[in-house]
């Protein structure tokens, strides 16, 4: 159990160099006679040392190609949700001394400010996750319509015409006839008619 | 199956075929002008010729009284080909007519024997071709000219409201034979010809008519009215008329038991056309000798030639079309007749489908 009196999470801040100066004479005269957060001050130097002289691993290359990928033109964004203002928009001069469109650290629109560099990845991924599953959706959908809107099979067994029987037939429902060609009609029935040889030219 | 001896000391089939093509050639290039369109419209026109109709009706009986032989050709042209062939023909009043088929390059040598009591058509009550001839067509007379050293009447069959011929008849002016014939389309261009180069009338030759197969009769098995109205019942197609003022002059039907076809006879006096009716759907993957065709309209199968075929299936019907008529009376035959929805109206049609397909699995009702 950590003694009020002891430093505690204010090691951390001593060794990052971020507490003011009284703070930090304080802190300096409190380990002066405190083996333990000495100790403490001690090894929380020692864990930093290490951290700051441990090699980087190199990036796998499926990590690369996806972080370059990022970079690529994606799908269009789908338009930002924009909240109607309540009353009338009023154009307002900025304040004295600060250009237009200018940011202080801790504004809404600092990108500096915590928190806006992780906010607006988290949005993009997301609509881009919602964008590819509704494109996939969409194409499940028409590729599903498109198998199923093949075109039917039409009943009944095949059946392939008896060309020569049916030439017969034909010559012989018309032989004899009133001004009849019985020439022709003998060719259609021994060979099913005068079959055209193809044009020269292929018309 | 011996070859039938016409007469020796005439010219023969091969010495003429030369002089032969050399006459279809030129009657081909004759009528390869560039034709006007004209479209037909089937209405009543100007009255026949009362002479013309009489010598008309002379030909269509001289079969019966007049023996005759000799070589005639018989030619054919389409904007896809033309071919022609050279026969002997030999014709007995009462027992029929022989006909050799000498042998080319495309097909063997034939003999055929057609009978004289050919097919009675079977539609009762029907018109004769002669006045389906002059209801549908204008019957003039056009004159006299040479055919084959013998003067012939030439008689004129024009489109209605027209003075263009649909087909042109010249008849021997002694014994009313038709000597020769020519049929037309609707641009004036010759779609068939067949003329005797040498004919030889009164003196029979000694062919053995017997020694030769007779070309089979027509199915015996005739349907009349009642039966075609049952048989529509049962998804048969049976139009009493087509477009070309085509009307149903016969009706049979054969094949079997197992593989009934029904044959359905047109004819408008000039044109004829069989629809022949199968049940079940075409096996187009083995049709040979057919070209796709599916321009201005669905998809059918088509072997060019005199007679054109037009092979297709709808509505689990197999339809054959055998016509000896214009293409442009053909394509109208076959728009007019049965076709299952364009397949593939483009990939919209067929999602459009496959939506309607899907949402049928989850309705519980359907």
């Amino acid at each position: 159990m950590i003694r009020p009196d002891h430093l505690g999470q204010r090691i951390s801040a001593l060794v990052d160099g971020e507490l003011g100066h009284q703070e930090r004479d304080r802190a300096l005269a409190h380990i002066a006679h405190c083996p333990s957060c000495r100790a403490a001050l001690e090894d929380e130097r020692l864990v930093k040392d290490r951290i700051a002289s441990a090699p980087i691993p190199p990036a796998s290359p499926a990590l690369t190609a996806r972080l370059l990928g990022l970079a690529q033109p994606g799908d269009p964004m789908p338009p930002r949700e924009r909240r109607m203002p309540l009353a009338p928009v009023v154009p307002t001069l900025p304040a004295p001394g600060r250009r237009r469109g200018a940011t202080r650290p801790g504004d809404r629109d600092d990108p500096r400010r915590p928190g806006r560099l992780r906010a607006t990845p988290l949005r993009s991924r997301r609509a881009r996750y919602a964008a590819v599953t509704a494109v996939s959706a969409v194409g499940l959908m028409l590729g599903t319509a498109f198998l199923a809107g093949a075109a039917p099979q039409q009943p009944g067994a095949p059946v392939l015409p008896p060309s020569a029987e049916l030439s017969v037939e034909h010559a012989a429902t018309t032989s004899g006839q009133p001004l009849g060609d019985p020439a022709f009609d003998a060719v259609t029935a021994s060979y099913g008619g005068l079959y055209f040889a193809p044009r020269a030219t292929g018309r | 199956m011996s070859r039938p001896v016409f007469g020796a000391g005439r010219v023969g089939v091969a010495e003429l075929v030369a002089p032969i093509a050399l006459l279809a050639l030129l009657l081909g290039t004759a009528t390869g002008a560039e034709p006007a369109s004209r479209p037909v419209s089937w209405v009543d026109g100007a009255p026949s010729d009362a002479r013309a109709l009489q010598l008309l009706e002379r030909a269509s009986q001289a079969p019966a009284t007049v023996a005759y032989h000799g070589v005639q050709f018989v030619s054919a042209w389409s904007e896809r080909g033309s071919t022609s062939l050279v026969v002997e023909v030999d014709h007995r009043p009462g027992r029929g007519t022989t006909v050799h088929t000498a042998a080319t390059t495309e097909n063997p040598a034939a003999d055929t024997f057609l009978p004289a009591d050919g097919t009675e058509p079977s539609v009762i009550g029907g018109a004769t071709a002669l006045q389906r001839l002059d209801r549908n067509y204008t019957i003039v007379l056009a004159g006299q000219r040479w055919v084959s050293g013998r003067t012939a009447d030439l008689v004129e069959a024009r489109w209605p409201g027209s003075d263009h011929p649909a087909a042109r008849f010249w008849l021997d002016a002694a014994t009313g034979l038709v000597l020769r014939r020519e049929v037309y389309d609707e641009q004036g261009r010759t779609t068939r010809a067949s003329a005797f180069v040498e004919i030889v009338v009164g003196q029979p030759t000694d062919v053995q008519a017997s020694s030769v197969q007779a070309m089979p009769q027509a199915w015996s098995e005739t349907v009349d009215y009642s039966d075609r109205a049952a048989m529509e019942k049962q998804g048969w197609h049976c139009p009493d008329r087509l477009p070309g003022a085509l009307d149903m002059v016969d009706a049979r039907r054969g094949g079997g038991a197992g593989r009934p076809i029904l044959h359905l006879s047109y004819s408008n006096g000039l044109a004829t056309v069989s629809l022949f009716e199968q049940r079940g759907r075409l096996d187009a993957a083995n049709l040979d000798g057919y070209r796709r065709q599916e321009a201005d309209g669905p998809a059918v199968y088509v072997r060019d030639g005199m007679p054109q075929r037009v092979v297709w299936s709808a509505q689990g019907t197999v339809f054959t079309l055998v016509a000896d008529a214009p293409a442009s009376t053909v394509d109208q035959v076959v728009a007019a007749l049965p076709h299952d929805p364009v397949e593939d109206g483009g990939g919209w049609h067929r999602l459009g489908r496959g939506f309607e397909r899907v949402a049928s699995w989850f309705n519980p009702f359907g």
